[in-house]
């Protein structure tokens, strides 16, 4: 038994690793597959007991072909973006190749090195919560077989040394240590330098100067929400069916139901096209927010503007699965809302836009209820808005070229409404506004148009502008494309109107009374101002289209992904989304916690013990129950330390070896009540006199102690050096017979 | 013992700073938690490295162990007694190397063997362990080693750090020695000196050789009681000792080195160390046929060694051997010869015979006999001279 027996294998897992984390990240599980079954293969026809290698040049003729297959890959699509999987991929069936190779500890630490680049490249694709799991797994067999290396190196080095030596008689060899010891200590120095190196690597994690909004702009290149509408890119976007959020959908009476149409969960409201940036964006309207406070209870609704809650509303109520975000999903109108914790929402009356005021906060909220008018009455919306809803003015839409675009679609569909409506007629207007924002829906939705969400074809020019490439030239994209196109046609015909992300629910579980909303049901839609106090929604995207794309993404696998959205949603939220103001409110909370002279921490202890109690709706006696547990455990860690301790004096004093074997030391524990009535009868024993002697001592003061005591010594000798065993019941009756002893000690002398 | 304690930073080390220093910058560009805490993950391993090395190799105690002598092309085991300090962490991948002090010394380590490394693979906490570096020297003489140094770059090979130990050792080397073939010592003691000798000593040790009257000192356990009649003098049984042949060797080195004359080309230092080689293995050979050896040196101020057998006379002889400085100023005296049936004679000269230092029945040789009389063993390593080959090179591993 030696440290070294299974280095193969944990270099072949790591390599294994390296290869599952940069598959996963980049979903490329061809790849996986082929690279995973040459790894796993290269056990059997390497390291098996054959041995069998290839030989140098055709290792190194591999390699080349591998570096001229990716060279050539980047050629052929020369993107900056792609380089790092081009290099991670290389890597993967470099370490791969390097397997089947004869091998020394440098080629191992060739293998070892591909294999973290490739790790390194996955995590700059991704951050998932399956990779990470992956990335520590790796990083922890990466420093076991590292370990392994440099002894293998010394091993090597040592043994080759040898080798070279030319004498008239036999060099003797090196052999690696043997034994358990080594293997044991070998193995508790790799796990207290992961330990230690985990921690530390927390710690830079926490102080890592990050800027404050880094969760929101670490989302990547597939399906999910955006606060805001980008069309610069242009590459493929990737389906994700992770759940993340569900949303149950309560009529006035409280019980849940399915809404005919698919809810459409408003996040962001961007009115601006930015045609510089070629985003949309929020026209700043900072003075009219507000604010609002809820107490932690989730049957507790803070009005948004109206006094009181009117009991016929709608209620919605959304747990966060995966997502973690400080936005707040809500149908057109929210009203009041609840929040399972105390947290400060800041409401923009103007679009109705809700964000939580913690932003990348350490404590996310995972469930939020909110009353919901879906046909708000004018008075309701100029309760909740005020003064906040901008004055009725033709917006400015200054894309050369949309204007047209949207006069011809007009003079082709509906050339009525391409006449102005009669002047004073508000009325008139607002129906005109409609009609118009429904012809080019129906146009968008119509069969020049296609729903994609590969744009790798759609060319981004300089000096064209995507809408309008989008709406003459390509004509396909994805919703933001679609919206994009209906809001810039409205607004160059000046009808106020905005672009809305967020998600659109539609997959209903019947079992649960609730929507679940994935990633992929992210969406981007346009609200059309309809009156003075009214907005009203527009899809241009062929719900058809999304529907059928959902469908044909489903697998059995989605049926199972509530098992672990709770962990992804605690992943996402404390890991993926820590930025800077994260980072600043745990710094407040170590202040507070230091600060405070534990007042803080009280405070804190307090506020787990509720969540604990909310958690399990326990109600007022869950307090006592956490109480109850909370002792327990205390008292568990107590007598933890307690047996731990006596079990080293023991060990000490016995100088037992670590090979001695636990039941031994359990039965000489009496010993230890014996040495402690020892020094209460007044004769502490030292360390270097034999038992016996100082019995003899002993005895001299305090004989009725040595006279009890006397049996108990000679059946220590029995155990510590005549291997006498004691079965449970006798080595309870010693037990007693010492606390008999102590006892006696502490009594008078007799 | 001084000791001294030194980091190194290795070219592994930089390349993992490199990279680390890469993975933090795109941290910093990308914005991924994950790749945060890989930069953090890397940046501590480094820490880890310096520490847990650090802690353990820092505290050891270590001392070289007296290899006693070691013998020309034969390889000499130098053993190190290595104890990890620290009470928790133990001790792995340490290599111990000899190091090159007072590099002007004729008489270092390094004058005499490649360098050789003891590697200690594993050492628990408090536990005494032992590594072995294997030398091979190639010339005699006085091997002195001066200071060691253990060093290690576990557990991740970033940063080395070593504990410099000084302690002095001097050790003998002995002369390479070569098998003679049996019939040549035969040959060379010419067969009539040694067989049954009359020992002094009486007893019942040995085999029978004769009656003679008692004397007073004999012991009354030799009297042969049936022989011995009643009111004469009692007569003991003597007895024979069996007496080896016997063999002195007479090195001559009363000529200097550089007076000594040979053809051109040929090195006059190689050839007295081959005369001593002879000498070396005439005395190994001879005492492993069971013949007493003694040994004279003319010229070089030593003492004779007397004629005697047995494997720790050898050593003696062979320390002997090993101790002539041929630096040293040569004497033009003869040594004293013995008669010619105290026990045959080999006088081994260096350039050329000089009858006048043996007896009459003296064997003189020359280093360039040395190939004649060595046993001819396929299964041996070839001599000195192949020891370049390709082929002594397979046979050597």
């Amino acid at each position: 038994m030696t440290p070294l027996a299974r280095y193969h294998r944990h270099l072949r897992i790591q390599v294994l690793l390296g290869i599952a984390a940069f598959t996963v990240a980049l979903q490329q599980f061809e790849l996986m597959f082929v690279l995973g079954a040459a790894a796993v293969a290269s056990g059997y026809v390497s390291d098996g007991p054959r041995g069998r290698h290839f030989p140098p040049w055709a290792i190194n003729l591999g390699a080349i072909g591998i570096f001229v297959w990716s060279i050539t890959g980047f050629l052929e699509n020369p993107d900056p973006s792609t380089t790092m999987s081009i290099v991670g991929r290389l890597s993967c069936c470099l370490a791969v190749l390097r397997l089947f190779g004869r091998r020394g500890a440098r080629e191992d630490r060739q293998a070892v090195v591909m294999s973290v680049v490739a790790v390194v490249a996955a995590c700059l694709y991704s951050f998932q919560l399956l990779l990470g799991v992956i990335v520590v797994v790796f990083a922890v067999e990466t420093v076991h077989v590292v370990m392994l290396n440099r002894l293998r190196a010394g091993l090597d080095h040592s043994r080759d040394e040898r080798r070279g030596l030319e004498a008239d008689v036999a060099v003797p060899p090196v052999e690696p240590a043997f034994g358990r010891a080594p293997v044991i200590q070998f193995r508790l120095l790799v796990g207290g330098c992961v330990i230690v190196a985990a921690a530390l690597a927390t710690g830079v994690f926490l102080i890592f100067p990050r800027p404050s909004d880094a969760g929101l702009v670490a989302l990547g290149t597939r399906t999910g929400f955006s606060p805001t509408v980008d069309l610069t890119r242009s590459d493929q976007i990737e389906q994700s069916n992770r759940e993340v959020l569900t949303v149950q959908w309560s009529d006035p009476q409280g019980v849940p139901i399915q809404w005919p149409q698919p809810l459409r969960l408003r996040g962001a409201v961007l009115d601006r096209w930015n045609a510089a940036d070629r985003r949309w964006i929020a026209a700043e309207t900072r003075r009219f927010r507000r604010t609002v406070t809820t107490n932690g209870d989730p049957t507790d609704f803070v009005p948004l503007g109206v006094e009181s809650v009117d009991r016929s509303l709608y209620t919605q109520t959304v747990t966060m699965r995966s997502l973690a975000t400080s936005r707040v999903f809500a149908r057109w109108a929210p009203v009041a809302i609840a929040c399972d914790r105390a947290r400060t929402f800041t409401l923009d009356p103007a679009n109705l836009e809700i964000e939580d005021n913690l932003g990348g906060g350490l404590d996310r909220f995972a469930t939020y209820r909110l009353k919901i008018a879906p046909n708000p009455t004018p008075e309701t919306i100029r309760s909740i808005a005020g003064d906040a809803i901008p004055p009725v003015r033709p917006p400015r839409f200054e894309v050369a070229g949309v204007r047209e675009e949207a006069r011809r679609i007009l003079a082709e569909r509906a050339p009525e409404l391409l006449q102005p409506a009669p002047a004073g007629d508000e009325e008139a207007k607002w129906r005109r506004n409609r009609l118009i924002a429904q012809e080019f829906t129906d146009y968008l939705r119509g069969e020049d148009f296609r729903y994609a969400l590969d744009l790798r074809r759609f060319v981004q020019r300089r000096g064209v502008d995507p809408i309008l490439a989008f709406l003459t030239e390509y004509r396909f994209g994805h919703c933001e494309f679609f919206a994009s196109g209906l809001a810039g046609l409205c607004q160059s015909l000046g009808i106020e109107c905005r672009v809305v992300t967020g998600f659109v629910a539609v997959e209903f579980d019947d079992r649960l009374a609730r929507y679940v909303v994935r990633e992929s049901n992210a969406h981007a839609w346009v609200e059309v101002r309809t009156g003075r106090w009214s907005w009203r929604e527009f899809d241009p995207t062929n719900s058809r289209i999304l529907e059928e794309l959902q469908a044909s993404r489903r697998s059995w696998a989605d049926d199972w992904r509530w098992i672990y959205d709770r962990a992804d949603f605690l992943w996402t939220s404390r890991f993926v989304t820590f930025d800077g103001t994260s980072q600043a409110t745990l710094a407040d909370r170590l202040g507070g916690l230091v600060g405070g002279g534990g007042r803080g921490l009280l405070e804190r202890t307090g506020e787990l013990a509720r969540q604990v109690n909310r958690y399990f709706q326990l109600g007022p006696a869950g307090y006592i129950w956490i109480g109850i547990v909370a002792f327990a455990i205390g008292l568990a860690i107590v007598a933890l330390a307690r047996w731990v301790r006596r079990r080293r004096l023991v060990r000490r004093l016995l100088r037992a070896s670590p090979a001695m074997s636990n039941r031994r030391l359990r039965e000489a524990e009496f010993y230890l009540t014996l040495l402690e009535a020892f020094s209460v009868a007044g004769c502490p024993k030292p360390e270097w006199a034999p038992p016996r002697a100082h019995l003899d001592t002993v005895a001299s003061t305090r004989p009725d102690v040595a006279a009890a005591a006397a049996p108990l010594i000679d059946l220590f000798y029995a155990i510590r050096y005549g291997d006498r065993r004691l079965e449970s019941g006798e080595r309870r009756t010693l037990e007693r017979e010492a606390d008999r002893v102590r006892r006696i000690a502490g009594g008078p002398a007799t | 013992m001084p000791v001294r304690y030194r980091y190194h930073l290795n070219l592994a080390g930089g390349l993992y700073l490199g990279i680390t220093m890469l993975v933090g910058f795109a941290s910093t560009v990308r914005p991924n938690n994950l790749l945060v805490w890989i930069f953090g993950f890397l940046l501590s391993l480094v820490v880890i490295s310096g520490l847990t090395s650090g802690g353990a190799l820092f505290r050891l105690t270590m001392r070289r162990l007296d290899p006693l002598h070691g013998r020309v092309d034969r390889p000499l085991v130098v053993r190190y007694s290595v104890r990890g300090g620290s009470r928790y962490l133990p001790l792995f991948d340490v290599r111990i190397t000899e190091s090159g002090r007072g590099a002007d010394r004729s008489d270092g380590w390094w004058t005499y063997a490649e360098p050789a490394s003891a590697w200690v693979m594993h050492a628990g906490p408090g536990e005494t362990v032992h590594g072995e570096a294997v030398f091979v020297p190639r010339r005699r003489g006085r091997m002195r080693f001066d200071a060691f140094e253990a060093r290690s770059s576990f557990p991740f090979g970033l940063v080395g750090k070593s504990v410099t130990v000084r302690q002095e050792m001097e050790t003998l080397i002995f002369p390479r020695t070569l098998p003679i073939r049996e019939n040549e010592i035969d040959r060379l003691l010419g067969g009539g000196v040694g067989g049954g000798r009359a020992g002094s000593g009486l007893g019942s040790a040995g085999e029978y050789a004769g009656l003679r009257e008692y004397r007073p000192g004999d012991s009354i356990r030799s009297i042969a009681w049936k022989r011995s009649r009643v009111g004469e003098t009692p007569v003991v049984v003597q007895r024979a000792i069996p007496a080896p042949p016997r063999l002195i060797l007479l090195l001559d080195l009363r000529r200097p080195t550089e007076r000594l004359r040979f053809e051109r080309g040929v090195d006059p230092r190689e050839r007295e160390e081959a005369a001593i080689t002879l000498a070396a293995s005439l005395a190994e050979s001879s005492i492993r046929g069971g013949v007493e050896v003694g040994l004279r040196i003319a010229g070089i101020d030593l003492p004779e060694i007397p004629i005697r057998g047995g494997r720790r006379h050898l050593d003696r002889m062979l320390a002997h051997l090993a101790s002539i400085d041929l630096e040293e100023g040569r004497e033009d005296r003869t040594r004293a010869v013995p008669a010619p049936n105290v026990a045959a004679m080999v006088a081994i000269h260096v350039d050329r015979v000089d009858v006048a230092i043996g007896h009459e029945r003296c064997w003189h040789l020359l280093p360039s006999n040395l190939e004649d009389l060595v046993e001819r063993n396929p299964d041996r390593l070839a001599p000195s001279d192949d020891r370049d080959s390709p082929k002594g090179s397979e046979v050597a591993a």
